[in-house]
């Protein structure tokens, strides 16, 4: 690979844009009190790496991977694959997280994480 | 060594918990849900017991599923190493699971039992799944299997409190599971392959790049959290305190040494542990990491004030000279971390058993409102000490063992000043295991703790004890499994996996 | 020139992406996040498919922007609680991420450029699921043949996380027996759609459409884009739809709670069980090839079967996970 800079800006441009992603993603995930926040900064957070396993799949002047006499060139279908279950598992989660963050304001009355540490008021008692 | 291809063994192992737990739901009775997870877990302890044999006869099994070769398709591989980690994991799960059944430790809810079983089959499936497989990709799916039922299992705790841990466990999990997704992406990008084989051979003909450096940093990262690697433990201690004790006696004796093993196996097989070829220190990464760990959780478990939370601070100690084990990356290193891994597990989830039977005979898990609590429930706390002594590695436990093999490896290496840090650990660990045997002989009673019976039902004491004799046989004669554990860490230093096809 | 445009298109898109995460990081509504993220999916998804991964684009647009703003919708409902005043990213954050990002950007300077037909990733798995999996499977789709065949292993274990969810969600919210005065508000509150003849008619109406259509998606993903999953994601939308305008009370009086479960471990077990009827007649776990006379016939079935089981399980999970959020108690 040549250290040239204007190579690489329009051949590493969407990864780049994919990192971005990927930190501001962990900064909300890191900054947030509101749980469900947190969830969504979650999501950002894992489509940036989704993002890029999409791009590394692309082929220049290819088409989408389902066969066809008169297309000669596609594009890799495996990352489309690998992706395809990222995205169900990603989902799983933030539903797992969701029913997780009902639980809680249930019983705490609020979904803000700093409001549970700091309120002696919403200390549980423990269930025998 | 001969391959074997046609044992259908390494994917029963998974599938079959796999396949119980939909039936669990299907049925919705929750004495059949019971019998369906014990009935898992016998039956996984037998297939890993089968594939040690076999192994010990020399033979590695790979498994194509699908009937697609590898790369194309994926493929099970059981190697020493493997075998070592599969029966280490379902001997503590099938006690688990006997643990587990005796209702004073498991689900909370009534109603909700055969889906709470349904998840821990789940659990352990996704487990398994992670040390059978050589795919990378895989490897995440059956992460996230796990991940997702060990949040669930986590949140079903008495306390309320529970819910938060699962919910900051989650987050980090996801985290760390991203993580391990970007990691295998950067690889497959460099090498256009997904088998953890043949990605080891293609490294080595290429060299690594930065690309594939960065994917084993975050894989290092992800894994690390999955483990509780030191800087990277916040989610456990409350995790382990606030599930329910069953739960904590799975997490520790499996989920972390799942972990572990994964953390190994991905460094070895992928750089034959030749950390040199990359451009950063990653096993003093580890080291330091693990020295840490095995210096500073050790004091802020003297500062606890449950039981059951102490011993999880201990846990992040105990995983830490596991990491040593593996930074040192030499054979007598591995040998040293995967002994650690084996006596942890076994030691651990006997700790969390009599903790568990204490906390529910005396309704607390404060440390001192134990005072006094050994005269009442004197074999539970026998246990414990034994359990406690062998954390610090007395002579005679098997705590000494591993921690003997780890310092020789030490030693062996060059590096002697590191065994100082591990005595050090050691000396840490008797100080907060004498507060509680200072607290529970010797300190008058708590006022509000009514002495009560001291009689404990089979299904808690019987798992407890067969951890126990373990722990003291393996303590006596160390050699059959130090020679297991010997054998696996060469056929996994020496030869490694992608020489070994 | 059709290149071109596809990355003008490309780092327009990537620009909206930019700008929703910034405005999700600043924002202080819930409603708002929620909205934009939707906002972030679907564009997202515009992006998928201009990078040729269609089918992740359906996936994306069902799941993204339709089920998870759903679901988070359904948990705000009640109370669109403002967060406090966006500040300035803490330090700890800035720290953990401009660390981690350079680390990336670092690792990104060896990668094979944007496009690059020669890159590793395309040169040694790619080539054979390309130029040989329409003979070995019978299937042109080439995502849904290595999705359901080379890497089913792995789809069984996508499947097994989505049971696991469902699993979860059930055992965290479990039923109610009473109504709670909140439930009673809910549905007061949601009487504008019910009570609107003209609405309920009109969709009453299109849910068969959905329901058929999710069948298409279902049975014609072998084809085209889609499969198993966004045709389980598309019935269960329609499934949902009746709820809402019908209330929770009569979906559960046709589809009892017992029900949604049992399907959605029924199709867990129909995955599985094609598995391991292959073992039965003699193959590896998973290895359709033995299913029928010929292996592309097996394939073909294998297929199929795996495929229903997939979509029933997705389609009973968001029912199920519709029913457990929607009735809540907070």
């Amino acid at each position: 690979m040549d250290a040239d800079l204007s190579h690489w800006i329009p051949g590493l441009f969407n990864y780049w844009v994919a990192v971005t992603l990927f930190v501001l993603g962990l900064v909300i995930v890191i900054d947030s009190h509101n749980m469900i926040k947190k969830l969504i900064g979650l999501n950002l957070f894992q489509s940036a790496v989704f993002l890029l396993f999409i791009t590394m799949g692309k082929v220049s002047g290819g088409h989408p991977p389902i066969l066809d006499p008169s297309i000669e060139i596609y594009s890799n279908p495996l990352p489309h694959v690998l992706i395809l279950t990222a995205i169900v598992v990603g989902v799983a989660t933030t539903a797992l997280g969701l029913a997780l963050v009902v639980r809680i304001r249930r019983v705490y009355g609020t979904v803000d994480e700093n409001k549970i540490q700091h309120n002696p008021d919403v200390e549980p008692e423990i269930i025998p | 060594m001969s391959l074997v291809t046609a044992s259908h063994l390494p994917v029963l192992q998974v599938i079959v918990p796999m396949l119980l737990a939909p039936l669990c739901i299907v049925i919705g009775n929750r004495t059949v849900a019971r019998g369906f997870m014990l009935t898992a877990a016998i039956a996984m302890f037998g297939i890993s017991a089968a594939l040690m044999a076999g192994v010990l006869d020399g033979r590695i099994y790979i498994y194509e599923l699908g009937g697609w070769a590898a790369p194309w398709g994926i493929e099970y591989l059981v190697d020493p190493v493997t075998a070592f980690v599969l029966l280490t994991i379902n001997l503590v799960h099938l006690l688990a699971a006997v643990f587990c059944l005796s209702g004073n430790h498991g689900a909370p809810d009534e109603t909700a039992r055969p889906s709470f079983f349904a998840a821990w089959l789940l659990c352990i499936s996704g487990l398994n799944g992670m040390v059978v497989t050589n795919d990378a990709f895989n490897l995440f799916v059956f992460l996230e299997i796990s991940s997702l039922a060990t949040y669930v299992l986590i949140s079903c705790g008495r306390d309320h409190r529970a819910l938060l841990a699962a919910y900051r466990y989650l987050v980090m999990g996801a985290v760390g599971a991203t993580f391990v997704l970007l990691s295998v992406g950067l690889l497959y990008m460099q090498t256009g392959t997904l088998n953890i084989s043949d990605l080891a051979n293609r490294i080595a003909e290429k060299g690594a790049d930065r690309t594939i450096i960065m994917a084993l940093s975050f894989f290092v990262i992800g894994i690390g959290i999955k483990c509780a690697l030191f800087p990277l433990h916040d989610w456990l201690p409350n995790a382990y305190n606030y599930a329910p004790d069953s739960v904590t006696v799975l997490l520790s004796g499996t989920a972390t040494k799942v972990a572990l093993y994964v953390l190994l196996r991905f460094l070895h097989d992928l750089f034959s542990a030749d950390f040199s070829i990359l451009a950063m220190p990653l096993d003093w990464i580890l080291i330091v990491c693990g020295v840490l760990g095995m210096l500073l959780a050790p004091l802020i478990a003297l500062r606890e004030s449950s039981l059951k939370r102490m011993f999880a601070w201990s846990s992040v100690a105990q995983i830490s000279y596991i990491v040593v084990g593996v930074g040192l990356g030499t054979t007598a290193g591995v040998a040293a971390a995967l002994l650690h891994l084996f006596n942890h597990s076994i030691i651990k989830a006997m700790i969390f058993m009599a903790v568990g039977i204490l906390i529910a005979r005396t309704g607390t898990a404060r440390i001192r409102h134990l005072g006094s609590v050994a005269h009442h429930h004197r074999f539970v706390c026998y246990i414990l000490l034994f359990g406690g002594l062998s954390l610090i590695g007395l002579p005679g436990t098997t705590g000494f063992v591993s921690k003997w093999v780890l310092v020789t490896a030490v030693i062996d290496k060059g590096s002697w000043w590191l065994a100082i840090p591990v005595l050090a650990g050691s000396l840490a660990s008797a100080s907060y295991i004498w507060r509680i045997v200072e607290t529970m002989w010797a300190k008058p009673a708590h006022l509000e703790l009514a002495a009560q019976p001291s009689g404990v039902h089979f299904v808690e004491w019987f798992p407890m004890v067969i951890l126990a004799a373990l722990a003291v046989w393996f303590g006596l004669n160390a050699t059959w499994l130090t020679g297991i554990a010997d054998l696996a860490a060469s056929s996994l230093v020496e030869t490694g996996i992608g020489v070994a096809r | 020139m059709i290149d071109m445009i596809n990355i003008g298109m490309d780092i327009g898109l990537l620009g909206v992406l930019l700008a929703c995460a910034l405005l999700i990081l600043r924002s202080g509504s819930l409603l708002a996040i929620i909205l934009l993220s939707a906002a972030y999916s679907l564009s997202i998804c515009a992006l998928f498919v201009i990078l040729d991964a269609v089918d992740v684009a359906f996936t994306e647009a069902a799941v993204g922007a339709g089920i998870s703003t759903v679901l988070m919708l359904a948990v705000i409902r009640r109370q669109d609680e403002s967060l406090h005043a966006p500040r300035w990213p803490s330090a700890i954050s800035v720290v953990t991420g401009l660390g981690l990002g350079l680390l990336l950007i670092v690792g990104t300077l060896d990668m094979s450029m944007y496009g690059n037909p020669l890159a590793p990733v395309h040169l040694h798995l790619a080539p054979r699921f390309i130029g040989q999996s329409g003979a070995e499977t019978g299937i042109p789709n080439v995502v849904t043949s290595v999705l359901a065949s080379y890497r089913g292993y792995d789809t069984l274990g996508e499947v097994v996380v989505i049971f696991a969810a469902g699993l979860s969600v059930l055992l965290l919210l479990p039923s109610a027996n009473t109504e709670t005065g909140e439930e009673h508000e809910d549905r007061q509150r949601r009487a504008w759609i019910a009570d609107n003849p003209i609405l309920k008619a009109a969709l009453l109406r299109v849910i068969p459409l959905v329901l058929l259509f999710a069948l298409y998606v279902q049975f014609h993903g072998d084809y085209g884009p889609g499969g198993g999953f966004q045709a389980g994601v598309i019935f269960g939308a329609g499934v949902i739809t009746f709820g809402l305008l019908c209330g929770l009370g009569k979906l559960l009086a046709i589809l009892s709670e017992r029900w949604v479960s049992i399907g959605m471990a029924a199709g867990v077990l129909l995955y599985a069980g094609t598995g391991v009827a292959a073992m039965w007649r003699g193959g590896n776990f998973l290895d359709y090839s033995t299913l029928a006379e010929t292996p592309t016939a097996g394939q073909h079935t294998g297929i199929l079967l795996i495929e229903l089981g997939v979509g029933i399980t997705v389609a009973f999970t968001m029912i199920s996970l519709f029913i457990c959020f929607s009735r809540g108690r907070d």
